[in-house]
């Protein structure tokens, strides 16, 4: 009996819901959407175009089934369309939107029933914006390796899987990505 | 080895290659051997930037790994996500299946042109074969009608030459004939005298 990772990924049904079986589609997006939009929103910062994001990049690959290779995971293939669905629309507000403004979405705002403790609302949210800032200073491809690092826990397959690039340059870049998030919340404490 | 000191590992662990990119990119990834690591230890003890570097990554990756997950997703995120997709299977469809007979009927088009074109060619062609038999068929007719108006003048001239034709071809046969013709007319003449003598 497979379990459910292998059922999902079985040819069978990956047909099915690329002929348009509404079943298989809903349990397609229900299994893939929180990792993608986990993705999307350590990348674009902003839980409401993340969201966006997240549907567009669902949208794109189960419409575009016929392109992907039954015998590879489904997830980096997913994961590889909303790194580029995320990396195009960081390009494009590039000079228009700055990143500064994150969590005016209200996706950090205190709702009943996530927090009751005001002092952990406030903790949280500093978190949130430190974290924040630390991608912020990163260029979109380090920012997505090391959310897949982190956050997705793939391994360094996967994460050539999704990124195109080799495991030595991965680990090179996470290595790079982590001294230059060092060297700005060095800067933040000293302003501080 | 036992009584190994950890200046001598530090000894032969080369210290340069510690402050190298490769070395900082193994160290994070957990893929140091334990006497790389002992040796590491040691090097910590005296180099200040390394330490310095060493608190900094360790900060970085503890504020990464403690960091708040996102927030949830839309209640409906699911329903309108697959409706959507579902809707762009479809539109794609319909615009495949037009594509697609846009393509066919333009496909037959230009086959019908060619065999048009093909059948034109074919019926002038048997238009000419038909027009020359018709032409043809008419010199018959006017010779024969010819030949029936002037039946009398050509009737001996015929009649001799058939004749002649036979006298040629079938000798032996006209012998016969008149062999025929002649006991005919003796069993003929003695039948008459029989019934005179009766």
């Amino acid at each position: 009996m497979p379990g459910r990772r292998g059922w999902m990924e079985h040819g069978d049904f990956l047909r099915r819901a690329q002929q348009g079986d509404q079943a298989a589609v809903t349990q397609l997006v229900e299994t893939y959407q929180r990792s993608v939009f986990g993705v999307c929103y350590r990348m674009l910062g902003d839980a409401k175009e993340a969201e966006d994001a997240t549907q567009e990049a669902l949208v794109k690959a189960i419409t575009n089934l016929h392109a992907y290779d039954v015998q590879r995971p489904f997830k980096p293939w997913v994961l590889r369309i909303a790194s580029n669905e995320c990396i195009d629309r960081i390009r494009r507000r590039k000079d228009t939107v700055s990143l500064d403004g994150m969590g005016d979405d209200g996706a950090w705002e205190w709702k009943a029933g996530d927090s009751p403790n005001p002092e952990a609302l406030v903790l949280r949210e500093e978190q949130h914006a430190a974290v924040r800032q630390m991608l912020d200073s990163l260029n979109p491809t380090d920012r997505m390796i090391v959310t897949l690092f982190y956050w997705e826990d793939l391994p360094y397959a996967e994460i050539e899987a999704v990124t195109g690039l080799t495991t030595s340059a991965i680990k090179s870049r996470l290595f790079r990505a982590r001294r230059t998030m060092a060297e700005h919340l060095t800067q933040e404490e000293a302003h501080v | 080895m036992s009584d190994e000191t950890e200046d001598s590992v530090v000894r032969r662990t080369d210290e340069a290659t510690m402050h190298d990119e490769a070395w900082w990119v193994r160290l994070v990834d957990g893929a140091l051997t334990d006497e790389e690591r002992r040796a590491w230890q040691a090097h910590l003890v005296h180099c200040s930037d390394c330490r310095r570097e060493w608190a900094m990554v360790s900060a970085v990756e503890e504020a990464l790994l403690s960091a708040p997950a996102p927030p949830r997703l839309s209640p409906d995120f699911t329903i309108v996500t697959t409706q959507r997709i579902l809707q762009r299977q479809r539109r794609r469809r319909l615009l495949s299946a037009l594509v697609g007979t846009l393509i066919v009927v333009a496909i037959t088009a230009v086959i019908l042109r060619y065999l048009g074109a093909a059948y034109v060619a074919i019926e002038s062609t048997v238009s000419a074969v038909l027009a020359a038999r018709q032409m043809l068929f008419r010199s018959l007719m006017h010779t024969l009608v010819g030949l029936m108006v002037s039946w009398r003048a050509v009737l001996p001239f015929v009649a001799g030459l058939t004749l002649l034709v036979y006298l040629i071809v079938m000798p032996n046969g006209l012998m016969v004939t008149a062999a025929l013709l002649w006991l005919s007319r003796r069993r003929r003449d003695a039948g008459l005298m029989e019934v005179n003598h009766a």
